[in-house]
C-alpha cells in the first residue's frame, strides 16, 4: 500500500513540472510585465530598469525557471511582486477559506444527493424517480454564478438578511461565520447535488439488477438492508470518482463563485495575479492546483477499492 | 399519468427549447429588433415594454436583440469547441491506448498535465496571446476538454485492441492503420458521443464562465455571460439585466439536457431511464 | 429485471426514514445559520457587522469614544512607506492623512505652506530658504526641526529607501545639490538650475517629500512605519484587510481654510480603509451599513434613497481618445482631424458622464488656476467638413482600430460610443477589448491605431505636456511630436512666473487643437458615495479621498 502511494506521487512529478513549465512560460509570454504595469502611463527608465531587476525579470526565462525551483526545494515559495508579501503567506490565506466553502458544499450535496440518488434508482420509473430526475436536470441547467447573483439579490440586498460580501472564518468569528457560508455553499451545491444525484441513481439501478441483489431479497432481507448494505457500497464507487473529479474542479477553479460572492479565496487570488502578472503568486497558485489534483486522483484511487472488492490496486 | 408519456414530454419539452435555441441562433445573425451593438443615449436602463421587450442596458442597447444574437455566438463556440476536443482526443487517445507501450505512458504524461492546468489561465493565455477572439474561446475550451475525451477513447480502445476480430485483423497482415480506422474506431465511438453530447452542455456553461470573467469572445458582440457579468452592478435598479440572460442560458441548457436524454433513452432501449 | 415489488409497509417505511434523516440534518444546519442570524439583526444599525479586527471581542465592546468612519478601497496599500517603488493610491490616500511636507497643494493645485510658513527663492531661481513653522510635534512627541528635515530628504534619495520619484530630484527634473540646516527653523535648498516645479513635486501627493521622524526606520535603516506630522497616526494595517488612523491628539491645524491637502486639517474620528477589491461588493457593503463611503464609478451610481448621497466634483484625470500619428493612415492630419470633428464631443461626454462632467478639450484640469477660456475652445462637430477633409485625404473607408478594456469601465463606454458614432459618421472603427496588463503594454509600445485611455492626473500641466510630448523614436509613449511645441515647453522651464508660464500654455493647447494628435475629451469626475451619517466631506480635483475635517455621527 505504501509502495503504491509513493509511486503513484513519484510517477506524478513529471506531470506537476510539465505544469509548472508551461505556466512560466505562458505567464511570461502574455504581453505586460509586472514593472510596465504598475508603472502605467508614467515615463521613467531608471525607474523601470531598477523595478525589474528587483523582480528578477532582467534574466533569462530559463534562469528564472531554475531559480524558482531551486527556491522551491528550499521552502521559499517567493514575494508576490505586487502585494509585498510571501506567495506562501497569500496562499496560506486564501486557500482554506476556498476549502472550507467547497468542502462545506460537497459535504452538503453528498448528504442530500447520496440517499436521493439511491431512493431514485429504487423507485425507478414511479412519480418520485420522476420528479428527482427532472429536479435534477432543472439545477443542473442553472448556472452557478446566476443562481449567485440571484441569491445575492434575494437574501441580500432585498431582505437584507445575509452580507453580500467578504468572509469570515471559523476560527475568527466562531459560529456566526455560517452567515457567510450559507449563500456561496448553497450556489454552489445546486449543481453538484445534481451531477451526483445522477450518477448514483445510475450505479444504483445498474447494482439493483444484478443477480444478488435478487439473491438477497429472495434470502428474505429487509429492503433496509438490501439497500444500505448491498447497494449503495456497490453503487457508490462511480459515485465516488464523480464527487473526486467535481471536488478537484472546484478547489481548482472556484474563480467564479469566489468572483460572484467576493470570497477571498485562491479562485480570485490566481485570477487577479493573472491580470496583475505577479509571476511569483501565480507559480505558487498554480503548484498548489497541480498538487491538489494530483493528491485527489490519489485518494480517489485508494478509495475505490473498499466500495469494489473485484478490484485490485 | 403514464410513464411512457412524460418520457415523451421530456422529449417534446427538450425538442421545442433546442429547436428555439437553434432558431434564434440562426436568425439572430440576420434579424433582430435593434442591431445588438446600437447604442441609444437617450434610452439607457429602460425597463421591459413594447418597445423593448427586456429592456436596455446602460448603453441603451435592446437586451432582447442581443440575447437573440448570443444564441448564435454561444452555439458556435459550443460546437465547435466540443468538436475540436471529441477529434483530438479520439485521434490521440485510440492511437496511444491500441499502441501502448511508452507512446502510451509519454502522451498520458501530457495528458494529465493539460487535465491539471486551470483551465482559466489556459484562456487567458491564449486570448492574450492570440488576441481576444471567437476563435481563441473555442481553442482554450477544446484543449481543456480534449483530456477527458482522450482518457474515454483510449480506454475504449485499450479494451477492444485485446478483442478477438481486432487481433485477427492485424494476423492476417492489415497494417494497424487499417486495423484502427476500420475495426477499433467505429466501436469505440459509441460511448464518446454520449459523453460528447454532455459535453455540450458543460462547454455552454464553460463558455458563460469564460465572458463572465471577461475571457470569452469580446465586446461589443453580445454573449450571455458576459451580459450577466455586466448587470451584477444594477442588480438593485435593473433587475432584468440579470433575469433574461440566467434565464436564456439556463433555458438553453435544459434544452440540451432534456433532448440528449431523451435521445439516448430512444437509441437503447437498455438504458431506459438511466439519466446520466 | 422486475424492480417492482408488493407495496408492504417494508420499503416505505425506509424511504421514509431515509427521507426523515435527510430532512433532520439539512435544517439543523439551516437551524444553525438562523441563531447567530437573528442575533445579528438585532444590532442591525450600528455597524458591527463589519469585518472588523481579529479579536471578536472588540466587536462586542461597548461603542468606543470616538466615531468611526469606513471607506472603502479598491486594493490593499502593499507598503506604509510614502512615495515607495510599491505604492499606489490607496497609499497615496491613507498617507496623506498621516504624513506632511514643506509645502501642500490647495484644490486648483497652487502650492501653499504646511510644514514652512513661508520661503524665499533667490533671484537667479537657484536657492530655496524655508521658514518652518513652530510648535509642530511628530507622533512620538518630537518636536519638528530642520534636522528632521534634512534627515527626510536624505533618506528619500539614498537608493535602498526606493522613493519612486528620486529621479525627479536627481537630474531628470529637478537637481538639488545640497540641503542646509543653518538654525533649527530654516532649510536651505540649493539646486542645480531653477525649476518651475521644484516645489511642485515637494507637494506631488503620490510621492510626498514627507518630513518624517527619523524612528521611521530602525537602527539598521530598515523601515518601521510612518511617523509623521499629520492629523492622524498610523496605528495598525492588517494587510489585505484594512488600515487603521487615529486621531494625533497634539496636531495644530493651521489656520488657513481647508483646500485640497492644504489649510487646517482637523481629525474628529477614527478612520478605518476597509479593503474590498469589488466594485459591487463595496456597494453592497453600504447599502447594508458596513461601510461609510466610497468611490464610484460614473456608471454604477447607485439609486437616490435616504441612506446616502453622493459627492461630486470636477476631477483631473483626463479620458483621452489617441491617434497614433505615427500610423501610416493617422499620419494625415486631416484623417485625424475629421475623427475630431466628426463627433459631438460635448454630447457624448454629457451622456457618458450622466451630465456629472464638461467637455474639456485641454491637457489642463479645468480646476486649475491657470485654465482659462482658450483651453475649453475644442472641436465643434461638423460633418460637411469631414467629408471635405477624408476626401481629400483619400478615405476610402479603411478600417480603423479602437483599443480599449474592461477593468476601466468609463474608457470602455468611451469606446464603445466613440466607435458606434464613428461609424456613423462614415469612418470605420472597429472595437478591440484587450486585457489591461496588454493596452498598458500597447500603450508603452505605442503600437495601437485609436486607443480609448485616460491618463493619471499631474499636478501641473508642464508634467503632463511633458509626458505628452517628445520624439517617439526615444520615446513610444509620447503622442505629440511638434518640435516648435517642445521648444516652447522647454522655454518656460526654469521660471515661476505665473502669467508667463499661463500665456505658453494657451499657446501649447492651441498648437494641440490644430494638430490633433490626440482628443481630449473630459476630466475623470470625483464621485464619492457617503452615508448619510458623514457630514462635511468635500470633493477635490486629485480624487484623494480626505477625511479629515468630517464627522460623523
Amino acid at each position: 500500500m505504501l509502495s503504491y502511494i509513493l509511486k503513484r506521487l513519484a510517477m506524478s512529478v513529471p506531470t506537476v513540472l510539465i505544469v509548472a513549465m508551461l505556466v512560466f512560460g505562458m505567464i511570461r509570454a502574455i504581453p505586460g510585465d509586472p514593472a510596465a504595469l504598475m508603472l502605467g502611463d508614467v515615463h521613467d527608465p531608471v525607474l523601470l530598469q531598477q523595478m525589474r531587476h528587483a523582480f528578477g525579470l532582467d534574466q533569462s526565462i530559463p534562469e528564472q525557471f531554475l531559480l524558482w525551483v531551486t527556491h522551491l526545494l528550499h521552502g521559499d515559495w517567493g514575494m508576490s511582486v505586487v502585494r509585498h508579501q510571501p506567495v506562501l503567506d497569500l496562499i496560506r490565506e486564501a486557500f482554506p477559506v476556498t476549502a472550507q466553502i467547497v468542502l462545506c458544499a460537497t459535504f452538503v450535496a453528498c448528504v442530500i444527493a447520496i440517499p436521493a440518488g439511491l431512493f431514485a434508482a429504487w423507485a425507478q420509473n414511479r412519480r418520485t424517480d420522476l420528479v428527482i430526475v427532472f429536479t435534477t436536470i432543472v439545477l443542473v441547467s442553472i448556472p452557478s454564478f446566476w443562481g449567485g447573483i440571484l441569491l445575492i439579490w434575494l437574501f441580500g440586498v432585498k431582505l437584507q438578511w445575509l452580507p453580500t460580501f467578504g468572509f469570515q472564518s471559523f476560527s475568527q468569528v466562531g459560529w456566526s461565520s455560517i452567515r457567510y457560508f450559507i449563500l456561496p455553499v448553497i450556489a454552489i451545491a445546486m449543481s453538484e447535488i445534481a451531477v451526483v444525484t445522477r450518477m448514483m441513481r445510475a450505479s444504483s439501478i445498474e447494482v439493483l439488477r444484478l443477480e444478488y441483489i435478487a439473491h438477497a431479497r429472495a434470502k428474505g432481507l429487509s429492503e433496509r438492508r438490501v439497500l444500505l448494505r448491498h447497494t449503495l457500497p456497490n453503487a457508490f464507487g462511480p459515485a465516488l470518482t464523480v464527487i473526486g473529479l467535481v471536488l478537484g474542479h472546484l478547489l481548482a477553479g472556484g474563480a467564479v463563485i469566489e468572483t460572484v460572492f467576493t470570497l477571498p479565496g485562491m479562485g480570485r487570488l490566481l485570477v487577479e495575479s493573472i491580470y496583475a502578472r505577479d509571476y511569483p503568486v501565480v507559480q505558487g497558485c498554480l503548484l498548489v492546483i497541480a498538487l491538489i489534483y494530483v493528491l485527489i486522483n490519489l485518494t480517489v484511487d485508494l478509495l475505490y477499492p473498499i466500495f469494489d472488492p473485484r478490484l485490485k490496486l | 399519468m403514464n410513464l411512457l408519456s412524460l418520457r415523451r414530454l421530456n422529449l417534446l419539452i427538450g425538442s421545442v427549447l433546442v429547436g428555439l435555441l437553434v432558431a434564434c441562433a440562426l436568425i439572430g445573425q440576420f434579424f433582430t429588433p435593434y442591431k445588438p451593438i446600437d447604442v441609444d443615449l437617450f434610452a439607457r436602463y429602460a425597463a421591459p415594454s413594447a418597445q423593448h421587450w427586456f429592456g436596455t442596458d446602460e448603453f441603451g442597447r435592446d437586451v432582447f436583440s442581443r440575447i437573440v444574437a448570443g444564441a448564435g455566438v454561444s452555439m458556435t463556440v459550443s460546437i465547435c469547441s466540443v468538436l475540436f476536443a471529441l477529434l483530438a482526443g479520439t485521434v490521440i487517445g485510440t492511437v496511444s491506448g491500441f499502441f501502448g507501450g511508452w507512446l502510451d505512458r509519454i502522451v498520458m504524461v501530457f495528458i494529465d498535465a493539460l487535465m491539471a492546468f486551470p483551465g482559466l489561465l489556459l484562456a487567458l493565455g491564449i486570448m492574450v496571446v492570440l488576441g481576444p477572439s471567437k476563435w481563441g474561446v473555442v481553442l482554450a475550451l477544446g484543449l481543456a476538454y480534449t483530456p477527458s475525451v482522450t482518457r474515454i477513447a483510449r480506454g475504449g480502445a485499450l479494451t477492444l485492441r485485446q478483442r478477438d476480430f481486432v487481433v485477427a485483423s492485424q494476423t492476417m497482415g492489415n497494417s494497424s492503420m487499417w486495423t484502427l480506422c476500420r475495426h477499433v474506431l467505429p466501436n469505440s465511438m459509441a460511448p464518446l458521443l454520449v459523453f460528447s453530447t454532455s459535453l455540450f452542455g458543460s462547454a455552454l456553461l464553460a463558455e458563460s464562465a469564460l465572458s463572465f470573467l471577461g475571457l470569452g469572445v469580446p465586446p461589443p458582440s453580445p454573449t450571455w455571460g458576459g451580459m450577466l457579468a455586466d448587470s451584477r452592478t444594477a442588480i438593485d435598479h435593473a433587475i432584468w439585466l440579470v433575469i433574461f440572460p440566467g434565464a436564456s442560458i439556463s433555458l438553453a441548457l435544459l434544452g440540451i439536457n432534456l433532448f440528449g436524454d431523451g435521445v439516448r433513452d430512444l437509441l437503447d432501449p437498455r438504458m431506459k431511464g438511466v439519466s446520466v | 429485471m422486475n424492480n417492482r415489488l408488493p407495496e408492504t409497509s417494508g420499503p416505505q417505511r425506509v424511504a421514509w426514514r431515509t427521507w426523515h434523516a435527510v430532512f433532520k440534518a439539512v435544517a439543523m444546519l439551516i437551524a444553525l445559520g438562523c441563531l447567530p442570524l437573528a442575533a445579528a439583526r438585532a444590532e442591525s444599525t450600528v455597524s458591527t457587522l463589519a469585518p472588523v479586527a481579529a479579536v471578536s471581542a472588540a466587536a462586542r465592546a461597548p461603542a468606543p469614544a470616538l466615531p468611526e468612519i469606513r471607506f472603502a478601497v479598491g486594493s490593499d496599500t502593499p507598503t506604509s512607506m510614502p512615495g515607495n517603488l510599491a505604492r499606489n493610491s490607496t497609499t497615496d490616500t491613507v498617507l496623506a492623512h498621516v504624513v506632511e511636507s514643506l509645502v501642500a497643494l490647495r484644490a486648483d493645485m497652487s502650492i501653499a505652506p504646511m510644514l514652512a510658513d513661508s520661503w524665499n527663492i533667490s533671484p537667479d531661481g537657484k536657492t530655496y530658504t524655508f521658514h518652518l513653522r513652530k510648535g509642530v510635534l511628530f507622533h512620538n512627541g518630537a518636536p519638528l526641526t530642520s534636522a528632521d528635515v534634512k534627515w527626510s530628504f536624505d533618506y528619500f534619495m539614498s537608493p535602498r529607501a526606493g522613493f519612486e520619484c528620486r529621479t525627479a530630484f536627481n537630474g531628470r527634473s529637478v537637481k538639488v545639490l545640497a540641503v542646509g540646516t543653518p538654525d533649527p527653523h530654516t532649510v536651505v535648498f540649493k539646486l542645480d538650475h531653477p525649476s518651475a516645479l521644484f516645489l511642485t513635486h515637494m507637494a506631488d501627493p503620490r510621492c510626498p517629500i514627507a518630513i518624517l521622524s527619523p524612528s521611521s526606520v530602525d537602527s539598521h535603516g530598515a523601515w518601521i512605519k510612518p511617523i509623521g506630522t499629520g492629523p492622524y497616526e498610523f496605528t495598525e494595517w492588517k494587510p489585505g484587510q484594512y488600515v487603521l488612523l487615529t486621531p494625533f491628539a497634539k496636531y495644530l491645524p493651521r489656520a488657513e481654510p481647508g483646500s485640497g491637502l492644504a489649510g487646517a486639517k482637523h481629525a474628529y474620528a477614527n478612520l478605518r480603509f476597509v479593503t474590498i477589491p469589488d466594485a459591487a461588493a463595496q456597494m453592497s457593503a453600504l447599502m447594508s451599513g458596513q461601510i461609510d463611503g466610497m468611490k464610484v464609478d460614473q456608471n454604477d451610481l447607485p439609486p437616490a434613497d435616504s441612506r446616502w448621497t453622493v459627492v461630486t466634483g470636477v476631477g483631473a484625470d483626463p479620458a483621452v481618445m489617441l491617434m497614433q500619428t505615427r500610423d501610416p493612415l493617422l499620419s494625415d492630419v486631416r484623417i485625424r482631424r475629421a475623427i475630431a470633428l466628426a463627433v459631438d464631443l460635448p454630447d457624448v461626454v454629457n451622456a457618458l458622464s450622466n451630465g456629472l462632467a464638461q467637455y474639456n478639450p485641454s491637457l489642463m484640469p479645468s480646476a486649475n488656476r491657470l485654465y482659462s477660456p482658450v483651453e475649453a475652445t475644442g472641436y465643434t462637430s461638423n460633418l460637411a467638413q469631414v467629408r471635405s477633409l477624408l476626401a481629400q485625404a483619400g478615405y476610402h473607408g479603411q478600417t480603423l482600430t479602437l483599443e480599449t478594456n474592461r477593468r476601466y469601465e468609463h474608457m470602455y463606454s468611451l469606446a464603445v460610443y466613440m466607435q458606434a458614432l464613428l461609424s456613423k459618421a462614415g469612418i470605420n472603427v472597429d472595437l478591440q477589448v484587450v486585457e489591461w496588463g496588454k493596452q498598458v503594454s500597447d500603450f508603452r509600445s505605442g503600437k495601437f491605431q485609436l486607443m480609448s485611455f485616460g491618463y493619471t492626473a499631474r499636478i501641473d500641466p508642464a508634467m503632463m505636456y511633458g509626458d505628452v510630448l517628445g520624439n517617439k523614436a526615444d520615446n513610444p509613449m509620447v503622442q505629440w511630436e511638434d518640435p516648435a511645441a517642445r521648444e516652447l515647453l522647454r522655454s518656460i522651464s526654469g521660471t515661476v512666473d505665473a502669467s508667463v508660464r499661463q500665456q505658453a500654455f494657451q499657446q501649447l493647447h492651441q498648437m494641440m487643437i490644430a494638430d490633433a494628435p490626440l482628443l481630449v475629451m473630459y476630466d475623470s469626475p470625483d464621485l464619492v458615495v457617503l452615508s448619510t451619517r458623514v457630514h462635511g466631506f468635500t470633493s477635490w480635483p486629485l480624487r484623494l479621498a480626505r477625511l479629515f475635517n468630517v464627522t460623523k455621527n
